[in-house]
């Protein structure tokens, strides 16, 4: 899959390339001759084949022994499930080692995690072990995290991240951890390793995870911490410097062509991250728990941190070789960000009213996604157009809910909201391909 | 230097192994080293206390009045709290509970515990004042051989269920025997 994107790239950018003389004659030709032959070679259907047919396998050794398992002595059953694991490391190393077939390696270290996490689980319940059970999740977790970093797989890197994402959810909403720190030195790990072999895929998984974590905090320090009320708010707040630290390091690393091609994936995530965060400060029902009450100086700190941060990222990407004038569309971002930051700081005073407070967020999302949409069609970067395309259509259905849900009589409410989301949808859409369709035109 | 692909998978599954072997031992040390406590059980739910192979177990140490031990610190959801257990008959009762593990009398038994429930109230005209503690210390769940759990679903008027449970130095306690009338009908043993 990798070969056929970066096929599709290169089909693009060799005219201009040729063009400019940068690619010699009949070179062109010939580069486009390999890639095809790379792109046909690589098929992705014996992985796919092979994680299912070790999910299926596990899936049955557990059912089989779930059902025969209460006849068994313990003896025995240490048997099969130590048995049974080494008997999975032996195929795997057998599989990848004379690489007959090494789809199928990576499909039999994935059981391996699998049978790893069932062993886990199924010697608790020999042994009635009940302690605190996301710590049998962790373990899981890193047991992946741990085969990954010796034998690299991403079907495995995959698996840990998404145990993990497990775990933290567990630690938070059952036992009521506000902000669970120890997630992100595990995502540290699987983070490390996935960018030393460039996986792609991973990568997204690995972005996705930590916007998810986000999210979980939020949610739990709003409902299940030992917080102050508007600890969410403020949290929130933070998560917006900090994505809008995290798209300038996108930037960064886009210029400076570090991290293997993992700019624009993490551009993307800082806007998801970004656009949902500015989407939750703007809900009235948060801003008016956070008003009045005072605000402690670890979230100042914090805050402070997170500003700094960015400010250091503006600064480095300003010293990177030539920049081209500002223009308006520039100078409308520069403002935007302004006010941003006034915004957000407005939540360490604890001024002006929550209704303007919110009012003001509503205004800087629909603005932000505006601009970005702009700014994507300029920069040639679909991701941003379509992901700024997606929350601005967000927010509009949601403004319209807010708006009119108790304006309205119900019925007139909703057949209003089947026909904007029905013909808004349909504008929005269509936008959007034009702009698309657009992009692909511009020289 | 590259190190081959065997070893490497070799040592994972050593560290695999080590860990659910380590998982085992600390139980068994648990077991094996602790002190043997008596409890009481109270059931759940009494027209059924085994369902199938899963046994929810409840103790008459898993709700304390604050009012009628000692207690010190504060209690919220998901706090570690220490028990103080000294040994009746037939029971262990409690002796004292907190946030803080004490230092344990003679012949009494510090189990910990996670917080579960604080219910409190100061009381009114209607109401006599309550403080009652629920906890819980992984004991509350056990597995029996399918369909004998079935045979005691209705106990005969009159029986009684209690565990015996083995709490080690550092407050973690397991299972032991679980009893009908005082005599053993499930024992845990490491094979």
């Amino acid at each position: 899959m990798r070969a056929k994107s970066y096929l599709r790239q290169i089909e693009k950018d060799l005219p201009a390339w040729s063009g400019k003389g940068w690619v010699a004659e009949g070179g062109a030709d010939a580069i486009l001759a390999e890639l095809r032959e790379r792109a046909s070679g690589g098929n992705v259907a014996p992985l796919a084949f092979g994680v299912l047919g070790a999910l299926t396998l596990g899936a049955g050794v557990i059912t089989f022994f779930a059902a025969n398992w209460q006849e068994m002595a313990k003896i025995w059953k240490l048997a099969i499930l130590f048995g049974g694991l080494w008997l999975a490391i032996a195929a795997a190393g057998l599989a990848m080692r004379r690489d007959v077939a090494p789809m199928i390696g990576h499909a039999l270290l994935l059981l391996i995690v699998v049978l790893f996490g069932a062993n886990i689980q199924l010697i608790a319940q020999i042994y009635h072990i009940e302690a605190h059970y996301p710590n049998g999740v962790l373990m899981w977790s890193l047991g992946a995290l741990a085969l990954t970093a010796l034998v690299p797989s991403q079907p495995v890197a995959i698996a840990g991240l998404v145990l993990a994402v497990l775990w933290t959810y567990l630690e938070s909403f059952e036992f009521w951890r506000s902000i669970h720190y120890p997630f992100l030195l595990v995502w540290l790990g699987f983070a490390a390793i996935i960018v030393k072999q460039r996986w792609v895929p991973a990568r997204h998984v690995a972005l996705l995870a930590l916007v998810l974590w986000c999210w979980i905090t939020i949610a739990a320090s709003g409902f299940f911490g030992r917080s102050h009320a508007g600890d969410p708010v403020y949290l929130t707040g933070l998560y917006v410097v900090l994505a809008a630290a995290a798209y300038v390091l996108g930037l960064i690393c886009a210029e400076r062509d570090w991290g293997g091609g993992a700019a624009q994936t993490i551009k993307a995530y800082a806007l998801i991250l970004g656009f949902g965060a500015l989407y939750g400060l703007g809900i009235h029902e948060a801003q008016k728990e956070a008003s009045g009450h005072a605000l402690s100086t670890g979230w100042i700190a914090a805050l402070g941190v997170a500003a700094a941060l960015l400010a250091l990222a503006i600064v480095s990407r300003r010293r990177t070789g030539n920049r081209p004038r500002a223009r308006l569309i520039d100078w409308i971002g520069w403002g935007l960000s302004a006010t941003l930051a006034l915004a957000v700081a407005g939540l360490l005073f604890d001024w002006p009213s929550a209704e303007i407070r919110t009012g003001a967020f509503k205004a800087l999302m629909f603005a932000a996604t505006l601009w970005f949409v702009f700014h994507g069609y300029r920069a040639q970067e679909r991701a941003v157009v379509n992901i700024a395309f997606a929350f601005f259509a967000i927010g509009l259905v949601t403004f319209y809910f807010e708006t009119f849900w108790t304006l309205m009589n119900r019925s007139f409410f909703l057949m209003g909201g089947g026909v904007l989301l029905l013909g808004g949808g349909y504008l929005l859409e269509r936008q959007r391909r034009r702009l698309i369709a657009g992009m692909g035109e511009q020289p | 230097m590259k190190i081959g692909l065997g070893i490497r998978l070799a040592a994972l599954g050593l560290a695999m192994t080590a860990v659910l072997v380590a998982m085992i031992a600390m139980k068994q040390y648990t077991l094996n080293a602790g002190t043997l406590v008596h409890l009481e059980t109270k059931p759940i739910d009494p027209r059924s206390l085994f369902r199938g192979d899963y046994v929810r177990l409840n103790y008459a140490i898993s709700e304390i009045d604050l009012l009628t031990v000692q207690a010190n610190g504060a209690f919220e959801r998901n706090d570690t709290a220490y028990v103080a257990l000294a040994p009746g008959e037939p029971y262990w009762t409690v002796q004292s509970v907190g946030r803080e593990r004490p230092s344990a009398t003679a012949g009494a038994v510090i189990l910990k515990g996670r917080v579960d429930y604080l219910f409190q109230s100061d009381g009114n005209e209607h109401v006599e004042p309550y403080r009652t503690l629920v906890l819980r210390y992984g004991l509350e769940n056990y597995f029996v051989p399918e369909g004998e759990g079935r045979a005691l679903e209705q106990p005969a008027e009159g029986d009684t269920l209690s565990v015996m449970v083995a709490v080690d130095r550092f407050g973690n306690a397991g299972v032991t025997q679980i009893l009908i009338n005082g005599e053993p009908r499930y024992s845990e043993t490491l094979f």
